[in-house]
């Protein structure tokens, strides 16, 4: 898709898991575990991640250029053999663009009488 | 951490269960992701652990299964799709190569799969009714000496011995022929050519045996047999519909059954058959089915009059019985039943058989039905092959590609499953497209193929579909594992010189491709050779001269209804032997009968000669009897025939020597006998018998002629030592009783003419359906025709398949030696040099396959000897013609490509490169 690589809303919308492999890698590099926990965090243990899963879609990333693995040793890396990730620029846009379309739907169902008083009696 | 994990035991099996995880996931995903997978996989079970909560390792290890079995398929089917994409984009650069690939795998696969439709609905496929795979016939066996067992249906008494006597059936009944009439005539129903199928009486458990129902009324049951109880009729859906226009009326009205003496008994219609109710294909045209008239049967038995055989008995094999238990069950109860079986068949040595139903009908097809799925299996075979070199000889062409991919670290099992996807691509289209011929070639089948049994029930359904899938699986391995094998046994070095050095691969004609062009080669020859011997015998069975005129005979098998005597009353005995003809008061009555019966045949319009026999044409029936030849005091065994004097005109036969029956033959002068031509060779050495005497049991004969041979039982059997009494000196078994009438050239409604004028003769006889022996004869010829043609067609497709992977695999070779053509050419070789070349390098692997085909074709020709006629299934012509054929097509093969690497440029060639 060369016609969609520098248009962020070409990747949208993406999965659950998506988009939390990708939010997890916005402050820091992290390796595949890290991913996983960082994961299982955010979302208060919903979404567990299991490594099939996690590198099904890492691949995808990688093969995208969403992500980029991160050359050289981490300086907080524990174990120099593990692989660290980080965010392409691309990836941040693309991220940014899915909240910002996330948080279209969300303002969009709150002015919905979605909690409001329904009508009928 | 890493190393805590190695230094114990069931770490390391933890890490040996995920690693054998791992191996479901695609190869590359593997070698990226799976050591990182396996940390990320050991930190979180360390994290478990640490919870330290059985629940949580529990817990774990189902989550991990399940992402395994969530992202596997997924990523296998994303390699999958690339392969599928790469691979269709490929052969859509190269539309010739897969057009060709396509079309050879849908012929092979097509025509493998309406064959095999075919075969599964006549031979493999379960009756259509319950239990159908436990039901089974029985009948007398006679096995002769010197002639080949026949069948004989049993009697009444062997029904109720069988029934009594043996645990190994659940079910048994039996049913004989009916003779039932409504206001509207006989109740029969017309199958043209006068020829008819009349109503049956059937036991009540042969309508559950198989499985019938009724649409209105009900089905006769036990109490009908009863003795006493009024008889009931159920009709076939057809009868109630043309006779009654489906009027529930029906139900309640009567048919008249005539006993013979002018004595009737009326019979009540209780219900309806649904259609298609007996689905055996003799029965399902019986027009009605009577309760059995067991009272009846049972007084014609007794008296002598039942007639031997017109009862089939059908049972069902106990749940569990095999049918060895069976046989020898019946066969024990044999020796105290064969006394009532007439002297002609005891001497045979006879025993009740047990069949399955299966097996009895399709018994006739299933040799050439056979035959047929070995050709498409052919077909199928050389198509393969011809993929496999096809997808080879383009896998050689693409080495360059090849080896830059191993450079770049593609594991050569990568590129051979690249390659084996190309295979399934081409040969799943090929499957595609040869499911349409095969509904095509299905229906082309079903409309030239002579009646076969169940065939109208055959069609492409779940079964040929799998077959099909197979045949695709066959292809797809047999095209891709050896451009596979070949693309992944090559190392980086070598393929990377080959596509360096172009020289290399220019140096001789590619080994692998030859191979498989000769084993194409001998294949085909095989399927050549078994054609030629096929066709060769239809043209001998086609010129065959029988011995008689079968055109416009019809025959009609006759009872007599008067009295007379059975095995109970003999003829009185004279002292001594006699010599001539004694006919007692119950036969002079049966004789005045008969040669009435002749009278009135012969003057219905449009007949020119009637006559009685003991054995209807081609019916082949009987066994031998004991003789003795009185000249040489010679024992002997030969077949006994009866005739009438006018017989012998009827059936178009022609004496060899001597004169025939006359009026003069007769009650009171000297008993005589005529023989036929093998009788006179195997007895007399071919000397002239005329004068001599046959001494037959108590008779002593005068043999007055020789009459030539006839093949009773068609051009493919022998004939046997047959000699003729006189009918009107030796009255002919009840049993046995034929009427031939020759119908006068371009006379029509023969059949029913004689019908009609039998009926007039009352209730003294009782004549059976017409036959037409020319439809008996047509009917032998057409399936030899039949098989033959069908033969004929695959082989040839199979040939031309051959013949396009051959002229491929030249094509391809003289391609990659431009360059070597070139050079040769600078170095003043002439174009005829180059072509002799080439196609003597394809007459080198043609000549191979031609050897191995034979020896091959010599092994399978013993496979389809029973379908052969006249000629060895090693004949040298026939294998020699083949071969020819072959070579020369072969030749003819390459020479296209031969003359066009002739022409090359020198100075064009070796820049090609």
């Amino acid at each position: 898709m060369p016609a969609a690589e520098d248009d962020p809303t070409a990747f949208l919308p993406l999965s659950p898991p998506v988009f939390h492999v990708m939010v997890s890698l916005a402050d820091r590099d992290r390796h595949g575990y890290a991913i996983i926990k960082e994961v299982a965090e955010r979302t208060g243990g919903a979404q567990r991640l299991g490594a099939g899963t996690l590198y099904a879609i890492l691949k995808r990333l990688l093969d995208d250029g969403l992500i980029a693995e991160v050359p050289g040793a981490h300086a907080e890396a524990d174990d120099q053999r593990r692989r660290y990730y980080r965010l392409t620029p691309l990836g941040r846009r693309v991220a940014r663009v899915e909240v910002d379309r996330l948080e279209r739907a969300v303002a969009s169902a709150r002015s919905s009488r979605l909690f409001g008083r329904t009508r009928s009696a | 951490m890493q190393g805590s994990q190695e230094s114990t035991g069931p770490r390391s099996r933890v890490r040996r269960a995920y690693r054998a995880l791992l191996r479901l996931l695609p190869f590359e995903f593997r070698a990226e992701f799976g050591r990182d997978m396996e940390q990320a996989f050991s930190d979180e079970r360390e994290d478990v652990r640490a919870r330290r909560s059985r629940a949580g390792t529990l817990g774990f290890w189902l989550r991990t299964v399940t992402d395994f079995a969530r992202t596997a398929p997924r990523q296998q089917w994303d390699v999958l799709r690339q392969d599928v994409r790469a691979g269709v984009r490929l052969l859509s650069r190269n539309r010739g190569f897969a057009a060709t690939a396509i079309l050879t795998l849908a012929l092979g696969i097509g025509g493998s799969t309406s064959i095999f439709s075919v075969v599964y609905a006549v031979v493999l496929r379960p009756l259509a009714f319950p239990e159908s795979g436990r039901a089974v016939r029985i009948a007398w066996t006679t096995k002769g000496e010197g002639t080949t067992a026949r069948l004989m249906p049993p009697s009444y008494p062997d029904l109720q011995a069988v029934r009594e006597k043996c645990t190994a059936f659940e079910a048994i009944g039996g049913m004989r022929f009916d003779t039932l009439t409504s206001e509207a005539g006989p109740l029969n129903v017309s199958l043209g050519n006068g020829a008819f199928v009349s109503p049956m009486m059937a036991s009540a458990s042969l309508f559950k045996l198989f499985g019938a129902s009724t649409v209105l009324g009900r089905l006769p049951d036990e109490r009908d047999e009863q003795p006493g109880e009024p008889p009931v009729v159920v009709l076939s859906y057809r009868t109630w519909t043309s006779l009654y226009g489906r009027d529930p009326g029906a139900i309640g009205r009567t048919l008249v059954r005539h006993l013979g003496d002018g004595r009737q008994k009326v019979v009540t219609i209780v219900g309806v058959l649904a259609p298609g109710a007996f689905p055996l294909p003799l029965n399902a045209q019986v027009p009605a089915w009577a309760s059995f008239d067991t009272e009846m049967t049972r007084a014609r038995a007794d008296s002598g009059r039942e007639f031997f055989h017109r009862i089939t008995i059908y049972a069902r094999l106990a749940p569990g019985v095999r049918l060895d238990a069976a046989r020898d069950e019946v066969a024990a109860l044999s020796p105290s039943l064969a006394f009532s079986l007439p002297d002609f068949y005891r001497v045979g040595n006879p025993s009740l058989q047990v069949a399955f139903l299966r097996d009895e009908i399709v018994a006739g097809v299933r040799a050439p039905l056979l035959a047929f799925l070995w050709a498409v299996s052919g077909l199928l075979l050389v198509a393969s092959v011809n993929v496999a070199s096809l997808v080879l000889a383009r896998a050689m062409s693409r080495r360059q590609e090849f080896a830059t991919r191993f450079a770049l670290g593609a594991r050569p099992f990568r590129v051979a499953r690249q390659l084996l996807t190309e295979s399934a691509i081409l040969a799943l289209a090929g499957g595609t497209l040869g499911l349409a011929f095969a509904w095509a070639g299905r229906r082309a089948f079903v409309a030239i193929s002579p009646t076969m049994p169940r065939l109208d029930q055959s069609g492409i359904g779940a079964p040929a579909l799998l077959f099909a899938l197979g045949g695709v699986l066959l292809a797809t391995c047999a095209a891709g594992v050896v451009p596979a094998l070949q693309a992944s046994g090559r190392s980086v070095v070598d393929g990377l010189r080959r596509a360096g050095g172009a020289s290399a691969a220019a140096t001789g004609f590619s080994k692998p491709l030859a191979t498989l062009a000769a084993a194409e080669v001998a294949v085909v020859l095989v399927l050549l050779a078994g054609t030629g011997l096929l066709v060769n015998s239809f043209a001998r069975l086609i010129l065959f001269d029988l011995g008689i005129d079968s055109r416009s005979i019809v025959t009609f098998t006759i009872a007599h209804t008067v009295q007379r005597p059975g095995s109970s009353q003999p003829v009185p005995r004279k002292e001594g032997q006699q010599t001539a003809a004694v006919l007692s008061d119950g036969q002079r009555r049966v004789s005045a009968i008969d040669e009435e019966l002749i009278r009135r045949v012969s003057a219905v319009p449009g007949v020119a000669a009637a006559g009685l026999t003991s054995a209807e044409p081609l019916g082949g029936s009987g066994a031998t009897n004991p003789i003795e030849i009185a000249s040489s005091r010679q024992s002997a065994h030969a077949y006994t025939r009866f005739a009438s004097a006018t017989a012998f005109r009827a059936l178009g036969m022609h004496l060899a020597g001597g004169r025939g029956f006359t009026e003069a033959d007769r009650e009171g002068m000297p008993l005589v006998a005529i023989v036929n031509q093998t009788m006179v060779r195997r007895f007399w050495n071919g000397r002239n018998p005329v004068g001599d005497r046959i001494i037959h049991g108590r008779r002593t004969l005068e043999v007055v002629g020789i009459i030539a041979d006839v093949h009773e039982r068609g051009a493919r059997q022998e004939v046997e030592p047959t000699f003729y009494m006189c009918s009107a000196q030796i009255p002919i078994p009840d049993w046995a009783l034929t009427l031939v009438v020759r119908a006068q050239p371009g006379a029509t409604g023969v059949g029913e003419l004689v019908a009609a004028e039998l009926g007039q003769m009352g209730d003294r006889i009782e004549a059976g359906s017409p036959r037409r022996i020319e439809d008996i004869w047509w009917r032998q010829l057409a399936d030899a025709r039949f098989l033959t043609l069908v033969v004929v067609t695959f082989s040839l497709l199979a040939l031309a398949v051959a013949l396009v992977g051959v002229h491929g695999v030249l094509r391809f070779s003289v391609a990659q030696r431009t360059r070597e053509m070139g050079i040769r050419k600078a170095l003043g070789a002439t174009r005829y040099d180059l072509i002799a070349l080439i196609v003597g390098h394809a007459l080198r692997f043609g000549l191979a396959g031609c050897l191995v085909g034979l020896v091959a074709a010599a092994a399978a020709g013993s496979a389809i000897r029973s379908l052969l006629f006249g000629i060895t299934p090693t004949d040298p012509l026939t294998l020699v013609a083949a071969t020819l054929l072959l070579i020369t097509a072969v030749i003819v093969a390459a020479y296209l490509p031969a003359r066009r690497a002739s022409a090359v440029d020198p100075a064009l060639s070796l820049r090609c490169e």
